[in-house]
Order: structure tokens, then C-alpha cells, then sequence
């Protein structure tokens, strides 16, 4: 089955890679939501990290469908963060203020660290 | 605040100044797969007349052309596969400008989510309309909504 995203867990954080650069048309949309669901379904108070990498183009509809997931991790008491957004994508981020929504970290690394940092300060 | 341009500048008669070329002229009838055919087209076009001079500027430029012609298909023709989307694709140097029309009951910026409202923040929808305003240089929606024009100048005229 194609797959819009390969997980990988360490320790108890959940990343999720995208495999798409473009997720654009409605059935990777789809897709994407189905898998987003799927994972946060699987575990419960997830640590979920998005891995934008791969990504190079993304629509308003991709960002709708990370707003939900966002929505659903936050009821179970789990975090969900970004991180390897690409320079030319993070405009549309901070566009639509989504940047104060979503906690966007420039590398896994910066960003695994920082599910490790508890409550106020967990922000870098 | 919905459409940003030219005082008095009538889109549906005329084009800004600087266009001397149409690159693509086509309709499709109102289907998400036929909408990714017609961006597909569109970027190539864009690529070979060298209007993407930035891997910005090209996620720009596509995440706008999908999001009026979805929003074309969607929430104009509501998916109806009887009804059309006329696209048209002009060129100029260093600018290029696109027409998306639908048969649709059109819209108005009271359909739209107060995006200085911070509640609108979770909303999972509505934030195409803000993208295509930020990152196209001029927008103007005409007739009863359902038409489009969005024009770019490219930075390598700057």
C-alpha cells in the first residue's frame, strides 16, 4: 500500500516521515488524513513528531488536516510537533499563524529534545 | 479585503499592463483529478517560460493555483461534474497572471473566517483565500465571486 508516511518510534516519541514532496491532490490528502489517524489512533497520549523533510509542496488542505490531528493529540494528552520544515514552506506556516499553533523545530534532533523538556519550558 | 489591486482596475475586461502572450487556454469539467491534471499543466508552463525562479517561488505559485482551482471545484461548482472550470494562463516578461472561472453562486469575504480572530486558528479549513492574498501581488475576484484573476510579478524583474 503507498503510504503518505513512514513512522518510526524512539524511545516513546512517534516520527512520522513524509514520503511525498507534493501532497496535493485529494487522494494524498486523504491518505494523509487516514494515516494521521491511524497512528494517533494506535497510541495513546502520543508523542508525534511531522518530519516535513521530503516536503516541497503542501496546500491549504494539508494544513487543515494538521490542524485536526493537532486537535486530536491535544484531547488524548498527548503533544504533537514539526520540525525540517523547508525555507520556501515556512512562509505559509507563519501566514497562517500556525507557527504559534504548532511547536516547528529546524531539526529531529532540536525537536526530540524538546519533548523531553516538560510543561512551560518546553518550547526552544 | 479580499481583493488586493488596482483602483478601479476592471478584471473582467481587461489584464494589467505587460501580458502579450495567453500560454494556456482549457476547460475542465468539475473533478478533483481533472484539477490536478490542470495544475500539472499550468506549473510545467510555468517552469518552461522560466517564471519559477525559486524553489519559493514555485511552492508559492502552486499552492495558489490549487487552491483556486479547488476551491473552483469545490465550493464553486461543488463538485458537479457538469459544470466547468475555465482556466486561462497569460505570460508576460517576468510576470504572468491566471484566470480561473467556475459556474458556481460565487462568494464574499463574509464567507470567509476572521483570520484576526485567534479561534480561527483551529479551524481545519479556510485559510486558502488568506494564502493566495499574501502570496499573489494582485487578486481580484469579480463578477459574483466566481471568477478569479491573480497576477504575479516574478522577482527576477525586480
Amino acid at each position: 500500500m503507498a503510504a503518505i508516511l513512514m513512522t518510526q518510534s524512539f524511545k516513546d516519541i512517534v516520527v512520522a516521515y513524509f514520503q511525498e514532496s507534493a501532497i496535493l491532490n485529494e487522494r494524498n490528502i486523504q491518505l494523509l488524513a487516514k494515516e494521521l489517524d491511524d497512528i494517533v489512533d494506535r497510541h495513546r497520549k502520543i508523542q508525534l513528531l511531522l518530519n516535513f523533510n521530503q516536503v516541497e509542496y503542501l496546500s491549504s488542505a494539508v494544513l487543515g488536516k494538521l490542524v485536526a490531528t493537532f486537535k486530536k493529540v491535544q484531547a488524548d494528552g498527548g503533544r504533537m510537533k514539526l520540525c525540517c520544515i523547508r525555507a520556501s514552506l515556512l512562509p505559509v506556516f507563519q501566514v497562517t499563524k500556525l507557527d504559534k499553533l504548532f511547536e516547528i523545530h529546524d531539526s529531529e534532533e532540536k525537536a526530540t529534545a524538546a519533548f523531553a523538556k516538560k510543561g512551560f519550558f518546553s518550547r526552544s | 479585503m479580499l481583493n488586493k489591486g488596482r483602483a478601479g482596475f476592471d478584471p473582467a475586461k481587461h489584464l494589467p499592463d505587460g501580458f502579450h502572450q495567453v500560454l494556456m487556454r482549457e476547460f475542465f469539467y468539475s473533478s478533483m483529478a481533472e484539477c490536478q491534471a490542470c495544475l500539472e499543466g499550468i506549473m510545467t508552463l510555468l517552469r518552461q517560460h522560466a517564471y519559477l525562479t525559486s524553489e519559493e517561488e514555485a511552492a508559492q505559485a502552486q499552492l495558489c493555483i490549487d487552491e483556486a482551482l479547488v476551491n473552483a471545484v469545490k465550493h464553486g461548482n461543488k463538485h458537479d461534474n457538469n459544470k466547468k472550470v475555465h482556466v486561462t494562463l497569460y505570460g508576460g516578461d517576468g510576470q504572468w497572471a491566471i484566470r480561473v472561472e467556475d459556474e458556481g453562486e460565487g462568494f464574499t469575504a463574509k464567507d470567509l473566517p476572521d483570520y484576526q480572530d485567534d479561534e480561527t486558528l483551529f479551524w481545519d479549513h479556510g485559510r486558502g483565500v488568506l494564502l493566495i492574498n499574501t502570496f499573489m501581488d494582485e487578486v481580484y475576484y469579480y463578477d459574483r465571486g466566481n471568477r478569479v484573476l491573480l497576477v504575479k510579478y516574478s522577482k527576477r524583474k525586480a
